[in-house]
């Protein structure tokens, strides 16, 4: 990929991993630009947790390499400043994208505002009270804050940890940052899911990018604007949502016969019910 | 929940309690010293208050601190509630290290290098082992300690056996806590080391902190988690080989203080550790006063009394930690 557009915010070039002889990921280019919700799709073991672990820039891929755009999405002008994943401090990394993994381990008891603020390391300041109580309010953690974590419920837990993840890139506004959500759902109820899509809306309007496992595919067509699909480390197709979620397709990656009704609502359903 | 305010309050009162303990000490233990013949040049009290007793009992304050901190750091570390610098065999790599600088009768100033250089190379092979060796039970990690306990008691035993009877004497001092070998010239050294790395590990208990929720979470949140490492791999080496270096192999203060702490201010690294190091010291210093009084004139071993409680009380944080995790 040698065209590289002002919105751009990460690029991937040819990248693969392996491990051993086993390729978990195949050969991918990817683009990721500004105001963009991808949903990576994919049945299980199709290497989804690997990519967004090699694209958030903790685990480096065996071959190709990740650039991220540092010119401010204003410039029109001039060549973008592209700076290597690979390159990048930790907390560099840490101060542009935010990343939520599936398995978020604690069996400590930090309370959850302790966990909560601590997303303001990688920016070494003082924890902005406003943007605290603006994250713990969105995620309706207000009543929780001095609940020690170990005393939470799977949904808390979540709710606490993408509490984290969101406030992390907040600093200086969403514009110009990306956040990676692995299953963002698990364990948050239809309220919750409802209210996690409405704050990722915002965050996408004030310019930020994401990159998302769903299993939902529904979800994936209805509220992602891009979409990757991934079978077995293979990268089957990627663009937007609507052209690449198709009946046929995910009837064959995901070896189940799925029919797509565009009534009452566009949606997927099961063929033999 | 604790707030900066009760973290506070906290603070002066294990402070004050701390300057209670080593002035009850100074002039109580074992006999009481009347107060006004410590200032006069020549009582004899003075002698002793001013050349044994200051060494001693500010000595064993530094060296609670120093374990108590240790502790700390290493539960940190290892992610591992049951770590501790006697119980997984750091303190013991830090005897066979001094051991050894008595075996091959090196310069005195080689027995504080090589009790660190010990416990460094003790930290980085229990680092090597958690990470290639056992799975994530915290439990099973432990074992790996009591095998490098060991081990280094194996070697500690054969250099004993190969020594003149002098040097044997003083291999032997190592393998039971002791604070008689404090003298003004250790408290210095003591006392450096414990204001410096007090110092030096403030700025980095943000991340410790971090480092606690995981690996994963570290990295998302820009800890550099490999100089992370080693920095606390650094402190942990001076902190226990110092402590070991002058005062033996001291076991359960590393282990019991940071768990009390936690008790009651929760587990920010930020408050643990500073309030760790007042009652690591304090205690010690209360041990220290209990050995030379409960069979006065005899100085019971003070690793026996602090066994005496830290046993039972460890069987009980296993069971705590195998139900419920720490904290």
């Amino acid at each position: 990929m040698s065209h590289t557009s002002t919105s751009m915010l990460l690029r991937g070039d040819g990248l693969q991993f392996t491990v051993g002889k086993h390729a978990l990921l195949q050969t991918l280019d990817i683009e990721i630009n500004r105001g963009e919700i991808w949903a990576i799709v994919g049945p299980n073991g199709a290497g989804k947790s690997t990519l967004m672990s090699i694209l958030s820039g903790i685990q480096a891929p065996t071959r190709g390499s990740l650039y991220w755009n540092e010119s401010p999405s204003t410039s029109e002008t001039g060549a973008p400043t592209l700076i290597e994943l690979a390159r990048m401090e930790p907390s560099q990394l840490a101060q542009r994208r935010s990343y939520l993994p599936q398995q978020n381990a604690t069996d400590l008891g930090f309370t959850v505002q302790e966990v909560v603020s601590m997303a303001h390391y990688p920016w070494r300041r003082p924890s902005s009270s406003e943007h605290l109580n603006t994250v713990l309010d969105w995620f309706e953690l207000d009543q929780l804050r001095n609940r020690p974590f170990n005393q939470l419920s799977g949904g808390e837990r979540q709710r606490t940890h993408l509490a984290r993840t969101c406030l992390q890139v907040m600093a200086n506004g969403f514009q110009h940052r990306l956040l990676l959500l692995d299953e963002p759902l698990t364990g948050l109820d239809i309220a919750h899911q409802v209210a996690l899509f409405e704050r990722l809306k915002t965050i996408q309007s004030q310019g930020a990018a994401m990159v998302m496992v769903l299993h939902d595919i529904n979800l994936a067509r209805r509220f992602c604007t891009h979409c990757l699909l991934l079978d077995n480390g293979q990268p089957v197709i990627q663009g937007r949502a609507d052209d690449v979620l198709t009946a046929e397709r995910l009837s064959q990656v995901f070896n189940t016969p799925l029919l797509y009704s565009a009534t009452p609502s566009p949606h997927f359903y099961w063929a033999n019910s | 929940m604790p707030t900066l305010k009760t973290f506070r309050f906290s603070f002066v009162l294990s402070a004050t309690g701390a300057v209670i303990a080593i002035a009850l000490s100074l002039w109580l233990s074992p006999t009481p010293i009347p107060l006004f013949d410590t200032f006069h040049e020549d009582s004899p009290w003075s002698v002793i208050f001013w050349d044994i007793r200051i060494p001693r009992v500010f000595g064993g304050f530094f060296v609670g601190a120093l374990l108590a901190a240790s502790g700390v750091i290493i539960q940190g570390l290892f992610r591992n509630p049951l770590a501790e610098p006697g119980v997984i065999g750091i303190s013991s790599g830090a005897a066979l290290g001094a051991a050894c600088a008595l075996f091959f009768q090196l310069s005195v100033i080689w027995l504080p290098v090589s009790a660190c250089i010990g416990a460094g190379a003790a930290t980085l092979l229990l680092l090597w082992a958690g990470r290639h060796l056992m799975g994530h039970d915290m439990s099973q990690f432990i074992l790996i300690g009591v095998a490098l306990n060991f081990t280094t008691s194996a070697f500690i035993g054969l250099m004993t056996y190969l020594s003149s009877d002098s040097v044997m004497r003083s291999i032997a001092f190592w393998s039971l806590g002791n604070l008689s070998a404090i003298h003004h010239e250790e408290l210095v050294i003591l006392a450096s080391v414990t204001l410096l790395s007090s110092l030096c590990i403030w700025r980095y208990l943000a991340s410790l902190n971090i480092w606690l929720l995981g690996a994963d979470t570290s990295l998302q949140l820009g800890v550099n988690t490999q100089q992370l490492t080693r920095i606390m791999v650094l402190f942990i080496s001076i902190m226990v080989g110092i402590a070991v270096a002058f005062c033996g192999v001291i076991g359960f203060i590393g282990l019991l203080i940071p768990h009390a702490v936690r008790f009651f201010v929760g587990v920010d690294v930020k408050r643990v550790l500073p309030l760790s190091m007042l009652w690591g010291g304090a205690a010690l210093v209360l041990s220290d006063w209990l050995s030379q009084s409960i069979l006065p004139p005899a100085q019971l071993p003070l690793s026996m009394i602090l066994a005496m409680a830290g046993g039972p009380l460890f069987i009980a944080l296993l069971y705590r930690v195998q139900r419920k995790g720490w904290g």
